[in-house]
C-alpha cells in the first residue's frame, strides 16, 4: 500500500480536498483494517481512520506529496489507535464486570473461520502494544524493518526486537493454526 | 529467545497469512462522507464555537508538543519511545510556523495574530502557574477564554499578570508587571514591563526566578502552538537578563519533568456549573502505569472515586474520565485528581490537582 500512485496525478496542484478524495479511494480500508488489528473494534478503526484522514487534510500545504501522505496516514493512525486504546481498555473493564458475554460457536466453515479470527485477534491483543504494533506494520501492512522504525519513531534495533518477541509470542499463542504441517524448528516444541 | 522464529520462513509466511486473513475479514463502511463533512466544518470553523470545545483540542495538540519536547533526550534510547514523540501533530508541525491546522492543535495553532483586538473568542489560551506540588513548586496550565486579538500577546498578559482562574494557582511575577508579546514564525518576542525586573528580587528564591521566566515560556509556546525561541525584552530593549536569570539569547522551555505539575486537571474549569448527569472530565498526567486516583468532594465528605488512565505511560499525556451526576444533589463540589503513589508513602506526595465546581 505503499507503492506510488499511478497515473501520477499533479499531485503539487491537488488541493486538500483532492488529495483525500484520493487518497481515501486508496487507503481507507487498509488503514481501518490495520487500525482494527491494534483496537480490535471497526467502529473505532473507521473513526480512528477518520480523524487521520481530517488531520492530514489539514496538514496537506505542507506535506504535497502522497508517499508522504501515506507515511503521515499510517503513523496518525497507529498513534491514534493507542490512544483510543487506552480509553477502550477502561471502557471494557467496565463492561466486562457487567456482563461476561458467552460466545456461541457453530461448528460450520464460517463459523471455523470467525473462530481463527477470534483468536488471532485476541493473541494480537494479547501481546505489548508495541510488539502488537511492529507485528501489524511487518505481517499486515508489509513495511520494511526501516519503515516500521520510522512508522513508530523507534530505532531499527527495537523493531528487530520487537518483531522477534512477539512473533515468538504468536508462535506460542496461535501454535494450533501455525504449526499445520510444520514442525517447529529445532525439534520439540 | 535465542531463536528467532522469523528465521523460519514457512511460520513467517504462514503468520502473515493468518493475520492478512484476519485484517482482511474486517469489512469498513463508507468514510467519505463524513470525512468530508468534517474537513468542510473545520475549514469554516467559526467564532460561534463555544470556546470550551476548544480546550478539548488545545489539550491534546499542547500535550503532543510538549511530549515531544520531553523525550528529545531519549532519542537513543531503544525502549519503547512514548507515544506522542512520532505523533503527526507534533513532529510535523515543528518549522510549519502558520501551516498546522490540524483539529486536534486548533485552539492554539491557528494564527490570530492578525486579526484585531476585540474580535469574538476565538479559543481557549493556555497559561502557566505556578502552583504547590510535593516536590515543592511547579507549573500548572489553565485555559482561559480567549478575548480576542492575539493569543501570544494574551497569555504573556495572563502569565505575569494573572489573575489565575484557580485559587490554588498564583504568577511568581512581582506585583504590577505587564507584557506583550508576538510571533513571527521564528522567536516569540515577549517584551517585559512594570518594575525593576532585571535582577531578582529579594526574597525570591532562584528556583522561583526560574520558573517565573518558564511561566512565560510555556505559555507563550502553547499559545503560539509551536516550542519556538523564547526572547525576552524589558521595556522594549535586549537585556542580559530577567529576575537574575539570563535573557540575552531566545530560551527554550525547561524539562517538562522538572517544571510542570505531573496532574494538571483541565475540565471542570475552576468554578464550572455543570448540568445533566455526566461530568467529563479531562486533563494531562505522567501518571506511574498510567494510572491516577480520582475523587469528587463534597467538603471533606468522598462522594465518588475511582481510578483513570492516561493515553500513554510516562509521560505527559492526555486522559478522560467520566463522573456519574445523576445521584449528586446540587451543590459546590470539588473534583481532586492525584497520581498513583509508586513509593507507598515513602517519596514525595505524587502530583495533585483539583478543580471546584458546581452543580445546578
Amino acid at each position: 500500500m505503499a507503492g506510488p500512485v499511478s497515473p501520477a496525478p499533479a499531485w503539487h496542484d491537488t488541493d486538500a480536498d483532492g488529495a483525500v478524495e484520493q487518497l481515501y479511494a486508496a487507503h481507507w480500508r487498509p488503514l481501518v483494517r490495520l487500525s482494527a488489528l491494534l483496537v480490535r473494534d471497526v467502529g473505532t478503526a473507521e473513526e480512528v481512520v477518520q480523524d487521520a484522514f481530517v488531520a492530514l487534510h489539514a496538514k496537506w500545504g505542507s506535506l504535497r506529496d502522497p508517499d508522504r501522505a501515506i507515511a503521515y496516514l499510517r503513523r496518525a493512525v497507529v498513534n491514534r489507535s493507542r490512544s483510543r486504546l487506552r480509553h477502550l481498555k477502561v471502557v471494557r473493564a467496565h463492561a466486562e464486570r457487567q456482563q461476561a458475554p458467552t460466545v456461541a460457536r457453530g461448528a460450520d466453515e464460517a463459523a471455523m473461520d470467525t473462530h481463527r479470527r477470534e483468536t488471532v485477534m485476541e493473541a494480537l491483543a494479547e501481546l505489548p502494544r508495541r510488539q502488537r504494533e511492529v507485528i501489524a506494520l511487518r505481517y499486515y501492512v508489509d513495511l520494511s524493518e526501516a519503515e516500521i522504525a520510522e512508522t513508530l519513531g523507534i530505532s531499527r534495533g527495537a523493531v528487530k526486537s520487537h518483531a522477534s518477541r512477539g512473533a515468538a509470542a504468536l508462535r506460542e499463542s496461535l501454535r494450533h493454526h501455525l504449526g499445520d504441517n510444520l514442525e517447529p524448528p529445532g525439534g520439540s516444541p | 529467545m535465542s531463536d528467532d522464529p522469523r528465521l523460519d520462513p514457512r511460520y513467517d509466511a504462514r503468520l502473515s497469512e493468518l493475520i492478512s486473513d484476519t485484517a482482511d475479514s474486517v469489512e469498513p463502511g463508507e468514510g467519505l462522507t463524513a470525512i468530508r463533512s468534517r474537513t468542510h466544518q473545520e475549514t469554516t470553523m467559526s467564532s460561534s464555537r463555544n470556546w470550551l470545545y476548544a480546550v478539548g483540542g488545545a489539550v491534546a495538540g499542547t500535550a503532543a508538543v510538549i511530549i515531544a519536547i520531553a523525550v528529545v533526550s531519549q532519542l537513543n534510547d531503544d525502549d519503547p519511545t512514548p507515544a506522542a514523540s512520532s505523533s503527526p501533530s507534533a513532529s510535523e508541525s515543528a518549522g510549519q510556523p502558520s501551516e498546522s491546522t490540524a483539529p486536534t492543535d486548533a485552539a492554539t495553532d491557528t494564527p490570530t495574530s492578525s486579526a484585531p483586538t476585540g474580535t469574538p473568542v476565538e479559543g481557549a489560551v493556555p497559561v502557566y502557574y505556578a502552583g504547590d506540588s510535593g516536590r515543592g513548586t511547579v507549573l500548572f496550565r489553565e485555559f482561559q477564554p480567549g478575548i480576542g486579538g492575539d493569543p501570544v500577546a494574551q497569555a504573556a498578559y495572563a502569565a505575569v499578570a494573572g489573575p489565575p482562574l484557580d485559587p490554588d494557582y498564583r504568577t511568581l511575577w512581582p506585583g504590577g508587571t505587564e507584557a506583550t508579546a508576538s510571533y513571527d514564525g521564528d522567536v516569540i518576542t515577549v517584551d517585559l514591563a512594570g518594575g525593576a525586573l532585571h535582577d531578582r528580587p529579594k526574597g525570591m528564591s532562584k528556583r522561583d526566578a526560574q520558573l517565573a521566566v518558564q511561566q512565560v515560556v510555556y505559555s507563550v509556546q502553547g499559545a503560539a502552538g509551536e516550542r519556538a525561541g523564547v526572547q525576552l525584552l524589558l521595556d522594549g530593549q535586549r537585556t542580559d537578563q530577567v529576575l537574575g536569570q539570563p535573557a540575552s539569547e531566545p530560551l527554550t522551555n525547561a524539562d517538562p519533568t522538572t517544571t510542570l505539575s505531573m496532574m494538571n486537571v483541565t475540565l471542570p474549569e475552576e468554578g464550572m456549573v455543570v448540568s445533566g448527569d455526566t461530568l467529563d472530565a479531562e486533563g494531562v498526567a505522567s501518571a506511574f502505569e498510567a494510572t491516577f486516583q480520582w475523587e469528587v468532594r463534597l467538603g471533606d465528605q468522598v462522594v465518588a472515586r475511582d481510578f483513570g488512565m492516561t493515553e500513554a505511560c510516562c509521560e505527559l499525556s492526555p486522559w478522560t474520565v467520566s463522573v456519574d451526576l445523576a445521584d449528586l444533589a446540587p451543590g459546590t463540589y470539588t473534583f481532586v485528581a492525584t497520581n498513583d503513589d509508586p513509593s507507598g508513602g515513602e517519596g514525595f506526595a505524587p502530583d495533585s490537582d483539583s478543580k471546584t465546581f458546581v452543580i445546578e
